[in-house]
């Protein structure tokens, strides 16, 4: 519980992820009293990371979930992450149902620190490319920013999580505030020469990560230290190397005595005053006990990650707003996007094959978008951003039994080639038909209505897994790999775990449900900055542009709180 | 194996008060839901010992081979799957006996072999039974502490990349 008891607060943050956490380390940095609710349990740094220690042979299945949850969970069996080491991480199919119209892997993590615990810690800044691209492009609404207003909450962020990267001076994703990078390996070297000879606009890169690679003041302060290349960051890191809202916003917040952090809460809705035209607070249910409460605050960030800020909008109904808070112009819950996964390029090179690499390192390859960008050429709309990732492992074989199997696991014949895989990162254009919206009749345990989903592919993305696949199939071709195989694997939306949208920023209240500050336009105490206000989705991977979002709406908030506009 | 003993007690202890219901595994009390009897839990364990026989090496894991064996069985193989291994391990057992052999054990080494290929050219179940059973003995060995450390170039906590070393 948070220590005011008469429940009434300056700001009340809705979910302890890695935006929410954002809004609150920076309301309390600047002494505004806080309730940060959290639907799940706390985890607190260190402490709640039961498997960061383990070694590959302690886990009883060697890191295999049983048969019988995954049977239960299908959805979340298909994230890459859900092993036996981070399980515990991530809701179960059969806690927190919800309704597929259309095949929606919805992947959570319903704890303190949300899905920052085990993200996959990739942060690449948006570009003006990116923010005109509706209005240039004509879909959605135009965004209401531009890069120019958001560069220096990227740098800002930055500063506080540790980004590790190049300075590589590309237009399509800007330079930031980086630390040092770690080293690329010889075959990314060599496919780096091979893409600069053979493509004027394409570049291959380290891809910027959220690990700190050289101490500096603010991370002795957060007690946070270098990464040391484990691989091993979705269980929670021992040494704070990666950034996640437990090591670094939850516990900074804590410092300024501002925090009240409240765990097992579920918000069933935004309270909203007909008289003020503001909301008032929140009406929670303990997820424990069920019971319900009411809390209060003068501004209200909603932060639940992108589908259950829809939800709770959209639940959030009053005489005033009858089809959700905010939603005077009936896009809420709509124009949902997110990322295409399904492609991948993969083959073997035999080149250096007297070179190997060692040690550890929590990163990849980066080809950024080079489809459509300066002009729309292609018989699609956007692009494709693209990890590129390259192995070597020893050559070892499985073959015979007895003692001949025996000598030959244990006498490796040298190293096999290199293993090299090109991923595909799809921008999905935000449509009216992509949508998500609440059951009339069937509600969760908290009796609150389950999500229905009604999100797809559409042709556009078919013909770019057609392109990523010919271009990448080329430039492995030139870049002397060999076996090159493509692979789709059609897996459904949301696997991606980057879906967005639904509570669109825009210019226009008619089009959109929040302005340029990420405030409702009806409804001005009320803010949301999680992946549900992203107007279109790029390609990059989206946090950091979450959390630079929330901290300039934060500091927004702030101002508005001070002079009492708000 | 110190669980195992104790709940062996246990169930020991129990039998003098109560009439246990029919008990195929006593020795094994935790695996006791796939109804395998004591001996074809043993006949899994020697064959694993054969298909790969780590003999003196010290191959330090928290479960023996066969506690990780019967363990990946019972948790991570669907029922169908189960019930094949099952087959498969009677139709063993049954070749053995009409082969005359008395214990698999006890066979040397080449009649060992000759037993196992005839399993690998068995009917299907046989053909599951033999190769789960040398999967999950590969993987206990391949992720031991002497495996990663001796054979693989594992390092808990690297500290450090490097992109391009001479091998």
């Amino acid at each position: 519980m948070g220590n005011n008891t008469d429940h009434h607060f300056e700001a009340i943050v809705i979910g302890a992820g890695m935006s929410g956490g954002w809004a609150a380390k920076e309301l309390c940095d600047h002494g505004i009293k806080t309730l940060l609710l959290e639907r799940g349990r706390n985890v607190e740094h260190l402490k709640d990371y039961p498997t960061t220690n383990m070694q590959p042979w302690e886990f009883p299945h060697r890191g295999n979930i049983p048969y019988a949850v995954s049977e239960a969970n299908p959805v979340v069996s298909r994230c890459y992450a859900f092993r036996e080491d981070a399980a515990h991480f991530f809701v179960k199919d059969t806690e927190h149902p919800y309704i597929q119209d259309q095949p929606f892997d919805w992947i959570r993590g319903y704890q303190v620190g949300g899905k920052s615990i085990m993200w996959a810690r990739q942060v690449q800044r948006w570009s003006n490319f990116d923010f005109e691209g509706p209005a240039r492009d004509g879909f959605a609404v135009d965004w209401p920013i531009r890069y120019e207003d958001l560069a220096p909450w990227y740098t800002h962020v930055e500063k506080f999580i540790g980004v590790s990267g190049n300075k590589d001076g590309l237009d399509v994703l800007p330079d930031g505030d980086f630390l040092p990078p770690f080293e690329m390996s010889c075959v990314e070297t060599h496919f780096q020469d091979v893409i600069r000879n053979n493509y004027a606009d394409r570049h291959l890169i380290y891809a910027r990560c959220a690990h700190i690679t050289e101490m500096r003041d603010v991370f002795r302060k957060q007690g946070r230290t270098l990464c040391q290349g484990r691989n091993l960051c979705q269980r929670g890191c021992p040494y704070g190397g990666y950034f996640n809202a437990n090591s670094t916003l939850i516990p900074w917040a804590q410092r300024t005595g501002n925090l009240s952090l409240q765990p097992h809460t579920v918000v069933q809705s935004i309270l909203y005053d007909d008289q003020s035209g503001k909301a008032t607070g929140v009406r929670v249910i303990n997820a424990l006990t069920k019971e319900t409460t009411e809390y209060y605050a003068k501004i209200i960030f909603v932060n639940a990650a992108t589908l259950n800020t829809n939800l709770i909008l959209l639940n959030s109904t009053s005489g005033r707003f009858p089809n959700g808070l905010g939603n005077d112009s009936g896009v809420l819950g709509k124009y949902v996007a997110f990322h295409n996964y399904r492609a991948h390029v993969q083959g073997i090179y035999e080149g250096h094959q007297q070179f190997r690499t060692d040690g550890g390192r929590p990163t990849s390859g980066y080809v950024p978008r080079f489809r459509n960008v300066y002009r729309q050429e292609m018989d699609f709309l956007r692009g494709y951003a693209t990890g590129f990732y390259s192995s070597k492992h020893k050559a070892i074989s499985h073959r015979g039994m007895g003692p001949e199997l025996l000598d030959h696991l244990t006498h490796p014949t040298g190293y096999g080639p290199w293993q090299v895989s090109a991923g595909m990162m799809g921008e999905t254009i935000p449509k009216v038909t992509n949508f998500v919206r609440l059951d009339e009749a069937r509600t969760d345990e908290w009796g609150v209505p389950l999500l229905r989903m009604n999100i797809s592919h559409d042709d556009n993305d078919e013909r770019m897994i057609q392109d990523f696949f010919e271009q990448f199939s080329e430039m492995f071709a030139k870049a002397g790999f060999n076996q090159v195989t493509t692979h789709d694997s059609g897996q459904a939306p949301g696997l991606d775990i980057h879906e967005m949208g639904g509570v669109r920023m825009g210019r226009d209240p008619q089009t959109s449900m929040l302005n340029q500050w990420n405030q409702m336009h009806a409804c001005p105490n009320v803010y949301v900055t999680d992946g549900a206000c992203m107007t279109s989705v790029s390609t990059q991977n989206p946090s950091l542009t979450f959390m630079a979002l929330t901290a300039r709406a934060a500091n927004h908030a702030i101002d508005q709180l001070k002079e009492g506009a708000i | 194996m110190k669980r195992r003993q104790a709940l062996q007690s246990l169930a020991i202890l129990g039998a003098g008060l109560t009439i246990l219901p029919s008990c195929r595994t006593k020795k094994y009390p935790e695996y006791r839901a796939l109804g395998l009897k004591e001996d074809q839990i043993e006949l899994v364990d020697q064959v694993a010992t054969a298909v790969l026989p780590v003999g003196q090496l010290p191959v330090e894991t928290p479960e023996s081979r066969l506690d990780f064996i019967m363990t990946m069985l019972r948790d991570c193989t669907s029922p169908e799957d189960q019930s094949r291994y099952k087959n498969g391990l009677e139709a063993f057992q049954s070749y053995l006996k009409d082969q005359f052999h008395p214990s698999f054990s006890t066979l040397n080494q080449r009649d060992q072999m000759k037993a196992l290929a005839y399993l690998q050219e068995g009917d299907k179940d046989q053909q599951l039974f033999y190769e789960h059973t040398r999967r999950w003995a590969i993987q206990h060995f391949t992720t031991s502490s002497y495996y990663l450390t001796n054979v693989l170039d594992f390092h808990f906590v690297p500290g450090h990349f490097y992109g391009c070393v001479v091998i």
